[in-house]
């Protein structure tokens, strides 16, 4: 998608999201939201699940939290 | 940077400090000692036990607090730096030296886990006005900052000279560097080009005022024929003369579902080397690119560009419905 405008693109503001890191999701309306196609990425930054339609971007607006501790038994 | 909270990350780390201690690491504290094997009950201070590195099974496990010596290294091997639990930083000096350096003569394999490096004691000499500096003479270097923010530094935030194989950024944020007004290199800049990947982080609010060719969250000058894959990472609110995300030379990048979102934000691909190329997938890019479409591999796909068509993104991405 080109020449998508900000108010289609609905990204919010870069904040604490859940994860390590901070992230900028797409609001509700925004076209990034499960427009990602196939061969995304199975986890987004925050290493949350991103599940069915993949959304465009770094975060999953309907992403699905990884049990930590299941994930940290494996991490090392 | 919100550290990843509760049970489960402490006990992920407590799994490997366990691991580790009993592969005879050593422990420091801020006000260690410099004698003694390191033990948890007697740690020794930092700039002692990277000197007794092999006798410390390559891992050194840093006590919560604020380490104000630089951190040398200058050994081949392994070397491991994990911060226990929060509240571990590094904020060296920079006399002479950034304030994390390798200067390893061979192969060395450089790990730093959860822990700062903060750059606000740096000076704004080149060479010694950034948080994290890779300067190995004859190359085989690979540093992987895993859980780590980097910030505050009046260069660059990591700058990597040649020497380089590998560097691996996880979970990470490099954030808030290049804060001298005359001399900022923005938050990663590769003199030489290394083998990068960038994974789950984010590199934010950095600052390039120096290098007319930009590239305030990321300056690639690539002569080392290099690729970068940057992953589930989001570009925002970086500056810089021009390229305010990214700016490359002569690589082969490719994005798979990276956000650059900023004002300015612009890809700076081909305008130095049409020998550059980036694929973009799955990616928002909220600002534009200043190479043009020679630039995007063809591959590229399921992509945003707002509020443009600076791109090239390709047809079957660029023609899908809104």
């Amino acid at each position: 998608m080109v020449n998508v405008t900000l108010g289609q693109l609905l990204l919010g503001a870069l904040a604490n999201n859940g994860g390590p890191t901070q992230t900028m999701l797409p609001q509700a309306g925004s076209v990034a939201i499960g427009n990602g196609g196939t061969g995304c990425e199975l986890v987004d930054q925050r290493d949350f699940f991103r599940g069915g339609a993949c959304d465009v971007g770094a975060a999953q607006a309907n992403a699905t939290i990884v049990d930590e501790i299941y994930r940290g038994s494996f991490e090392f | 940077m919100n550290h990843r909270s509760g049970a489960a990350f402490l006990a992920a780390v407590l799994v490997v400090v366990s691991k580790l201690a009993a592969a005879s690491a050593c422990y420091v504290a801020p006000a260690g000692v410099a004698s003694g094997s390191c033990p948890s009950n007697a740690p020794c201070d930092l700039a002692y036990a990277i000197a007794q590195i092999a006798s410390c099974e390559g891992t050194i496990l840093l006590n919560p607090g604020t380490y104000g010596e630089n951190v040398d290294i200058t050994q081949d091997g392994s070397v491991r730096l994990i911060g226990l639990g929060s509240g571990v930083i590094l904020q060296g000096t920079g006399t002479g030296m950034c304030g994390v350096q390798v200067d390893s003569t061979g192969s060395a394999q450089v790990w730093l886990r959860n822990l700062e490096v903060l750059g606000t004691s740096l000076g704004t000499t080149p060479g010694s006005y950034s948080d994290i500096c890779i300067n190995a003479s004859s190359g085989g270097v690979s540093m992987t900052l895993d859980h780590v923010v980097v910030t505050g530094a009046p260069g660059a935030g990591i700058e990597l000279f040649p020497g380089t194989d590998q560097l691996t950024i996880l979970d990470s944020a490099i954030v808030g560097n290049g804060t001298s007004s005359v001399t900022s290199i923005g938050g990663i800049y590769l003199h030489h080009g290394a083998n990068l990947l960038i994974d789950r982080s984010l590199i934010a609010g950095n600052t390039n005022n120096y290098d007319p060719q930009g590239g305030g969250g990321l300056h690639i000058f690539n002569t080392g024929g290099y690729p970068a894959t940057i992953t589930n990472t989001t570009f925002a609110g970086n500056q810089a003369k021009r390229a305010a995300a990214i700016s490359m030379f002569s690589v082969t990048l490719t994005l798979n579902n990276v956000t650059l979102a900023a004002d300015n934000t612009a890809i700076d691909g081909s305008i130095m080397n049409a020998s550059s190329s980036v694929a973009i997938n799955h990616s928002i890019i909220a600002g534009a690119c200043e190479s043009g479409s020679s630039a995007v591999a063809a591959s590229s796909a399921g992509s945003i560009e707002s509020p443009g068509d600076t791109c090239g993104l390709p047809a079957a991405a660029a023609t899908w419905s809104t």
